[in-house]
């Protein structure tokens, strides 16, 4: 057995998020008080059901020329993420201060740009063969847009990509912090990023996951899941002087359920072990956390592991909500999308609502707030996130 | 951390060509690895990263039930992805549920801990030509965070032929048992993964090229064959990851 040490914080220096909320981390916050969800119908490709999905309807930006070979929607996300606000020059900054072979790249992702490999199939289905542009090795594979946001930034660092289906991001976020740790990186810049396909949406329809109206997460009544996409960026950096006032990440804790491919454990064995875990690594007890950001996917049985995973490990569990109503279930991108959900909250001083919410499953024993509350500001924050082959991770934020 | 000590290795390839062909020991499927359920419906990928996991653990003498583990391949259940890419392509196309979540990167760690009743992390890592490099780093900056033991496994099934041509065989895998620090009676020593000047032959960095799983191939060489130390390039890429292996305390 494994005898984990506490680990060093990283602080968060910048970070910056695309969704359905809109292009940049301003459109989310604002989406987060409006609390009206951004699910619609899809537009992007055609699918032979009915759900809405939190899609980026707004233009995304070609790849500079040399780096068209791993042109896919994954990476466009990623590109437009990195070009809102002050975030590209913010990671100019740690290049600039750290060194190129210092600064590294982890992506979580899901499906990388299997949208483009879908395309890609129906040209082979009609031709015999796939269309000569296609580039599996800087498209299809995981790590596909990882590389790309390390060439673009002409960085010389570890770069790879964590894929864990929905707890992906969460994981990279882990493996960032370990990298500074570890002293093989001084800043590493960490991307949530998962487009919409058609393999997921089908995917879980075929599970018989996928809710066809705007999903209500942790409701009596709730039908199952939206998809989402997005491309969430966070800058994670030693802590020093200069970066005092950054929140900082404190740990992420990672468990196995062992137990099933696609359901979670009935009791939430493992999402209570992540949780704990997480506390564990940073030294903090359970009475400190002020706020759970639910992975809460509206799904009947996830929904329900999740609430007596937290009614399990905690006596007095703190308030709770999931923003999935909101922006979808944003798949490997969920996990750094809620993160930056989470970094709202402790930074402006919020609890965020669940959006869709209206009557709490009975069976589901834990407070899960409907309304945002703007009354509690919260200093510690546990954000889920847990994926298929019961990959569990559970991300620990603080403000200082 | 001073450095990382090697434990048990495992390797398995399902082509006895390729099997006769390496330097080290490397096994064809072992049935006896993979749970009576999951004989039928796995793919090749997790039959071959079952396969030398459990080579690797039983090597090391330690439990598959107890260890972390990081499971990496460039193109995960890429088999399995492709069949359901052709079902989406056609107007008729038929999506199953269990196709659906048996293709996800992290299928072979998902199972894997169901099979060994395992709950320790698991976790699934790409970086294309770079993926035994980012894997070995991975193992090290656990190691180094949180101490202990845990598996590594490096794997790629065969590609279909048309998504990279020339490309994507043959299917190999690979597995260690790592342990934190020097550990007495250990296989060989590990330093911390590096950029440097250590480059694959001419012939690997072909083969490596082609099937980047095939990178840990050098390493297992120096590890089953060689006691002195050497610095050992873990990627065919001109990165330059490499890793130092100090092979003194082995015994043959």
């Amino acid at each position: 057995m494994t005898i984990y040490q506490a680990l060093p914080p990283a602080a968060i220096t910048a970070y910056q998020c695309v969704s359905a909320a809109g292009d940049d981390v301003e459109a989310l916050y604002a989406a987060l008080m409006a609390n009206q969800t951004c699910l619609k119908p899809l537009g992007l490709f055609d699918i032979p059901f009915e759900t809405l999905v939190g899609e980026v309807s707004t233009a995304l930006p070609a790849l500079p020329a040399h780096l068209k070979t791993y042109q896919c929607r994954n990476a466009q996300l990623a590109l437009k993420a990195l070009n809102q606000g002050g975030f590209r020059a913010d990671v100019e900054r740690a290049i600039a201060q750290h060194g190129a072979t210092r600064v590294g790249v982890i992506l979580g992702t899901s499906t990388s740009g299997i949208y483009e490999t879908e395309n890609a199939y129906f040209d082979l289905q009609r031709d015999g063969s796939m269309p000569a542009d296609f580039s599996f090795l800087t498209t299809h594979t995981a790590q596909a847009t990882a590389e790309f946001l390390q060439q673009e930034l002409a960085l010389q660092g570890a770069c790879f990509a964590i894929s864990t289906a929905c707890s992906s991001s969460a994981k990279a976020l882990g493996a960032a912090q370990r990298l500074i740790a570890a002293d093989i990186c001084d800043a590493v810049l960490v991307a949530g990023v998962d487009s919409l396909c058609r393999l997921t949406l089908r995917g879980f329809y075929s599970l018989q996951l996928i809710s066809p109206e705007a999903c209500r997460p942790m409701d009596a009544d709730r039908k199952g899941i939206n998809i989402g996409e997005a491309a969430a960026l966070l800058l994670l950096e030693r802590p020093n002087p200069d970066n005092a006032g950054s929140p900082r990440l404190l740990a992420v804790g990672e468990s196995s359920d062992a137990h099933h491919m696609s359901a979670p454990h009935p009791q939430g064995i493992g999402a209570a072990a992540a949780m704990s875990q997480a506390l564990r690594l940073a030294g903090k007890q359970l009475e400190e956390v002020d706020y759970i950001n639910l992975h809460a996917t509206a799904s009947q049985l996830n929904d329900l592991s999740e609430a007596k995973a937290v009614a399990g490990l905690f006596d007095n569990p703190p308030p709770c909500s999931g923003v999935k109503g909101l922006l979808g279930h944003t798949l490997g991108a969920a996990g750094a999308v809620e993160t930056i959900v989470s970094l709202l909250a402790l930074e402006k001083g919020f609890l965020p609502a669940t959006c869709g919410l209206q009557q709490v499953d009975a069976q589901c024993q834990i407070p899960v707030i409907a309304r945002l509350d703007a009354a509690i500001k919260p200093k510690l924050v546990l954000s889920n996130a847990f994926g298929f082959g019961g990959n569990n991770a559970s991300v620990l934020l603080e403000v200082v | 951390m001073e450095c990382m000590s090697l434990l048990g290795f495992g390797a398995c390839a399902p082509d006895a060509d390729i099997r006769a062909g390496m330097p080290f020991p490397v096994s064809d499927i072992i049935r006896d690895t993979i749970p009576p359920m999951l004989r039928r419906r796995s793919s090749q990928a997790t039959k071959m990263a079952f396969t030398a996991a459990t080579l690797a653990c039983t090597n090391a003498g330690r439990s598959t039930a107890t260890l972390p583990a990081i499971f990496a391949s460039v193109a995960g259940e890429i088999q399995t992805t492709d069949q359901l890419c052709l079902e989406l392509s056609k107007a008729d196309g038929v999506v199953s549920p269990s196709a659906f979540h048996n293709s996800v990167q992290n299928t072979v760690a998902g199972y894997w801990s169901i099979a060994q009743q395992c709950s320790q992390p698991a976790t699934a890592l790409a970086a294309g030509l770079d993926t035994v490099a980012m894997a070995m780093l991975e193992a090290w900056c656990q190691l180094a965070c949180h101490g202990g033991e845990l598996l590594l496994v490096c794997y790629d099934e065969r590609w279909p032929d048309y998504l990279a041509p020339g490309s994507g065989a043959p299917a190999f895998a690979s597995a260690f048992v790592l342990a934190a620090g020097v550990v007495e009676d250990c296989v060989a020593q590990l330093g911390k993964p590096h950029i440097g000047t250590a480059r694959f032959s001419a012939e690997w960095q072909s083969q490596a090229s082609k099937m980047p799983i095939l990178a840990a191939v050098p390493l297992l060489d120096s590890i089953a064959n060689c006691a002195e130390k050497q610095h050992i390039s873990l990627s065919p890429l001109q990165s330059g990851w490499q890793v130092t292996m100090d092979g003194l305390h082995q015994n043959s």
